[in-house]
Parts: C-alpha cells; structure tokens; sequence
C-alpha cells in the first residue's frame, strides 16, 4: 500500500481532490491531505465528503486569518503536520 | 526516468512551459495530464505511482 | 520509502509569503528542503526576511532566477528543470 500526500493551498479544485482522493482509495492507498493558506476554505467541504476516505489535517494559523475553525473531522495543526505528511508520502500532489 | 507533470485548470503556464520542454530528453518519459480537460482521476492515480516524479501545476 | 531523509522542492511563484513559510516548516521532519523563486524577487515584508535567513541557517538550499535576491544561489531558468530532478517532492506554490 502506497501513501498518497495531498497539499490543498488554494480553494479552486474541490471536485478534483474529491476525484483523486476517492480513486486512489479505490486501489487502495492511503491518502492525507494537509490544509494552508486558501486551501483551509475547503476544510468542512472536504471532511463532509471525504469521511472515512483520508486523514485531513489543517494549518490552525491559515484558519484563524480565514474565520476557520473546529472543522469537524479534521486535525487542526501546524507546518509539522505537513512536514509529517511530506517525508511519509511516496507520491506529493498540490491543489 | 518517468515525470508527471499535472496541469491545473486555472493554472497559468507561464515557465512551467520552459521546464516541461527542457524535461523532455530522450532520458526522460514526459506525461502532462490536464485536468481541464481530462478528469479520468483513476487513470491519474495510476499515472501519479508510476511516475518518478510528479509536479502540479 | 522508510525513515531516510526526502528530498523537496518548493517553488515559489506568486504566494511569496507562504511558501517561504511552508518551506521552513518542511524542515521539521529532518528533510532536505530547497526553494526555488522562479517569480518576482523576494518582498523585504513580513516575515520573509526572516524566512530566507532561516532557510539559510538550516542549510537548504535558495536558487533564484532573480539577481536581486540576496542569499540565493542565481540560476538561469534554463538550468532549473535538471536541478529539480534531483527531489523526491516538488511542491509548486
């Protein structure tokens, strides 16, 4: 099983990390979306319709600029959480 | 070796043209997937663990 | 891919601030980090300055097409398409 790293920084491609998070899953790797900048805009969409599909983790300080916040089913973190996501994935996208 | 570059829809080429042609060299096995255009995202993920190296434009 | 150290790009085009910001955080899991402004010279606001230093102190590398910016490695944008194959991740920003 392969893990598949998603960074959203902006919030322009719902329907395509849906797409990709949902088919990546389909053959079964592991997915992890990491949230900043804009891409935080995208949290509770994201969690409403990726429950169960992937880990979603948010930059907390992207969020609170943007009125964000307890996004539910999601992590609030940091850059670590990115860090995190970066060094175990085997494949990066950016969205 | 295998590079996936992928092409957002609002994406404005720019440089990213420059990089993908000095890519392509007979080394290399270039793959430029739009997603304006083409939204077969389980071929994508195919694509994405077959290649080397992957950019998202 | 194991615990060894990644190798990651982050190119910086129009959201200086942020990708500056993202790349000094990418450091934190022990992995080898470089930036690449393939966009406008860096802005002296925020918390770029500060940034950059960092980066700098952590020993990753700055390549810029910029002459302007000070601390980076110049390189011509014909010389980066090779250099970024050496990286596990490229991250456009």
């Amino acid at each position: 099983m392969s893990k598949l790293g998603i960074l959203v920084n902006t919030d322009k491609y719902l329907e395509d990390i849906v797409g990709v998070t949902e088919a990546a899953k389909a053959v079964g790797h592991d997915v992890t979306i990491f949230m900043m900048d804009d891409g935080t805009l995208l949290a509770q969409d994201l969690c409403d319709r990726l429950s169960g599909e992937a880990q979603l983790t948010y930059c907390e300080h992207s969020a609170s600029l943007r009125q964000v916040s307890d996004v539910e089913g999601a992590t609030s973190g940091s850059q670590y959480q990115n860090a995190v996501m970066m060094h175990e994935a085997d494949k990066v996208v950016v969205f | 070796m295998k590079i996936l570059h992928i092409i957002k829809e609002f994406t404005e080429t720019g440089n990213v043209d420059t990089i993908i042609e000095d890519q392509e060299a007979p080394d290399n096995e270039v793959t430029i997937f739009r997603l304006k255009e083409n939204k077969d995202y389980a071929k994508l993920v195919d694509l994405i663990f077959a290649s080397d190296q992957v950019y998202t434009w | 891919m194991g615990d060894d150290p990644k190798k990651i790009a982050v190119i910086i085009r129009d959201r200086q601030d942020e990708a500056l910001r993202m790349a000094v955080g990418l450091t934190l899991e022990g992995d080898e980090v470089s930036v690449f402004n393939l966009g406008e010279p860096i802005d002296h606001h925020g918390d770029n300055d500060l940034n950059v230093e960092t980066l700098g102190d952590l020993d990753c590398g700055r390549y810029s097409v910029n002459a302007a910016d000070e601390g980076f490695e110049q390189m011509t944008m014909q010389n980066v398409p090779q250099k970024l194959l050496e990286y596990d991740h490229v991250a456009p920003y």
